[in-house]
């Protein structure tokens, strides 16, 4: 076999490997039949009957909001532990702080999960809030989403060029202008990358999720995992399939900051 | 009359338990373009952001035409600084990098328009405001950085290795700008360099740096011609240097050099007593080949042909080697093996004590 020939083939079974379980799903998403491993013709019946789901329906609208608010949340959060890392040299707990970001990275999210629900039953009892549902959710994908977007901000900060900042100040703008002209247009492709990153950990969470959450606060994933469970059915083909297409449009928007961010240099 | 007359008092900055600048003073002139030269680590590129206000001095007080910059913070300093990276916005457009500085002082619309015009137009660079930092070359990035350092018209500028990224041709045709920039602003400039040569050729006073003190401020000929110390002739310019001892002082100053002999140097300020050790440094333009004050019989050991002048390395006697420099207007002045006779003036022997 030629070392190009080998190359394909070693490629072809890569591929395979990584996106034939996934091109399974979308292609029998739009099977006519019920039956998940036998084909019988091309329909959008599982769409059509996604769609008048309720609970699917209900389920997704709470995921998204979930991840929409704890992605900003973690966002903001991280990109202030972020900064706090790379800026403000040797404070007191700056190493406990980059060691507490690195074990909820670090951490199976089995233990987060544990550990955050213990955290929020002594404090449900200590001041009776936040009880259990969306709000802890929140809470839980915010702690995880802000320790990747501290790592991505850090990193940006870290090969920022200082003197961009300095000829801002030289030229007459204040720090807070300086910080608004200068510095926050060039970490935002970062920012936006971390906010991608940490919807995308939140929106197919269903560790964490199912540790913090309550009666009445049902995510995506957590249908998705207990419906798997009872028997495979091709509404939640369809339903993963549109997963899947909002992850590829993110990866995209996520690749279209990087190059911008090049670029910028 | 001419603002940004700058003057350092007594400037002591430390970093931990380093002194990077040791009670340093400096006078600067209004409308003066003036050096600040330095090996790396010799504090130069610390005043510098001494004066652009990014640090603040341990010790010792900067007034700029009387006024002190003390707690001045760097965006109310009437000083503004080119970087050696440039530090151009990388977001903003050649013209948004001009405007930034005027924009700050809340000029806007038409008025803003046109001054960032007459400094693309001072910076001879009409046609690329719309252009964004990545899409320009070295040269016209480094004249940008100038345009928009100069768009708020400081009392005084900085200059901070401006040629250090740039190729050799470019570097000449810019010392030719700057000289006009210069010459047309009358700003105070103050160029910091490692280059002696940028240095000589730009400025007209040149403080030289040296561990964080100073070590000679004067003229581009004061410090080549007149340096104060061996550590000024040595950085500034190329040096034969020999040791000797001084054996007669009057009229003229005689120095015994081992090996070679008697060489006569004109009194010098400083006068060493007779018996004091010296060092002797000669520049190797300042060697005519030719019988002459202070003759000697050397033999020519080398001759490297640079075009416009040659350089002689020449063996006076066992282990005493100089180098002579000629222009080559009729041609090398000897070939290498020849036996010839050279000679020096006295007035161009530097003498030091060591």
């Amino acid at each position: 076999m030629s070392p190009r020939s080998f190359r394909l083939v070693a490629l072809g079974f890569g591929f395979a490997f990584l996106y034939g379980p996934i091109l399974w799903i979308v292609v029998f998403s739009f099977n006519e039949g019920r039956l998940v491993t036998l084909w019988s013709g091309f329909s959008t019946r599982w769409y059509a009957e996604l769609l008048r789901n309720r609970r699917l329906v209900d389920a997704a609208g709470l995921s998204l909001t979930i991840a929409a608010v704890s992605a900003s949340l973690a966002t903001a959060l991280g990109a202030l532990a972020g900064f706090a890392l790379a800026r403000l040299g040797r404070f007191s707990g700056r190493g406990l702080l980059a060691g507490a970001l690195g074990a909820v990275l670090t951490l199976p999210e089995v233990i987060l999960g544990l550990a955050l629900l213990l955290a929020f039953v002594s404090l449900d009892s200590w001041l009776g809030w936040p009880g259990r549902g969306a709000r802890t959710i929140v809470a839980a994908h915010a702690t995880l989403g802000m320790a990747y977007v501290a790592l991505v901000v850090r990193a940006r900060l870290a090969d920022f060029d200082r003197s961009l900042e300095e000829a801002a100040l030289d030229l007459g703008a204040a720090p807070l202008q300086v910080f608004m002209t200068v510095t926050l247009p060039l970490i935002l492709p970062a920012l936006g990358g971390g906010w991608l990153i940490a919807f995308m950990l939140s929106l197919d969470d269903v560790v964490l999720a199912s540790f913090v959450s309550g009666p009445g606060a049902t995510t995506l994933p957590m249908i998705v995992f207990s419906s798997a469970r009872l028997g495979l059915n091709p509404q939640i083909n369809a339903l993963a399939t549109i997963m899947v297409g909002i992850g590829a449009l993110a990866v995209l928007a996520g690749v279209w900051l990087v190059h911008r961010m090049e670029r910028g240099r | 009359m001419k603002l940004g007359a700058l003057s350092v008092e007594g400037i002591t900055k430390r970093f931990g338990t380093t002194v990077v600048l040791d009670d340093l003073s400096l006078s600067i002139a209004a409308g003066g373009f003036f050096a600040l030269l330095g090996a790396s680590g010799s504090g130069k590129t610390t005043l510098l952001r001494l004066l652009a206000g990014f640090e603040s001095p341990d010790a010792g007080r900067m007034l700029l035409d009387g006024a002190d910059l003390a707690g001045v913070p760097p965006y109310e300093r009437p000083v503004n600084l080119v970087f050696q990276s440039y530090a151009l916005f990388p977001h903003m457009t050649v013209a948004a990098n001009i405007g930034f500085g005027l924009r700050r002082e809340g000029m806007a619309g038409e008025e803003l328009r046109r001054r960032v015009g007459e400094m693309l137009a001072l910076v001879r660079l009409d046609g690329l405001a719309e252009r964004k930092p990545r899409e320009i070359s070295g040269g016209q990035a480094q004249r940008v950085a100038l345009a928009r350092a100069l768009a708020k018209r400081p009392k005084l500028l900085l200059l901070d290795e401006p040629m250090a990224a740039l190729d050799r041709g470019l570097r000449e045709h810019t010392r030719g700008e700057l000289k006009r920039l210069h010459r047309e602003l009358g700003t105070t400039f103050v160029l910091v360099t490692h280059d002696q040569e940028e240095a000589l050729a730009l400025a007209d006073r040149v403080a030289l740096l040296d561990a964080g003190r100073l070590a000679q401020a004067g003229s581009p000929e004061d410090l080549y011609e007149r340096p104060a110390s061996l550590a000024v002739a040595r950085f500034i310019g190329q040096l034969n240097l020999m040791e000797g001892r001084v054996v007669g002082a009057g009229d003229a100053l005689t120095i015994e050099v081992p090996r070679l002999g008697a060489v006569r140097a004109r009194p010098v300020a400083s006068f060493p007593a007779v018996g004091a050790a010296v060092a002797i440094g000669l520049r190797p333009e300042k060697i005519d080949f030719g019988a002459g004050d202070n003759a000697h019989p050397a033999m020519v050991a080398e001759v490297t042909y640079l075009g416009g002048q040659s350089v002689y390395r020449l063996r006076l006697a066992e282990g005493v080697e100089i180098r002579a420099s000629r222009p080559n207007r009729d041609g090398p002045a000897a070939r290498a093996g020849e036996r010839v006779t050279i000679s020096w003036p006295s007035a161009a022997v530097l003498v030091f004590p060591t």
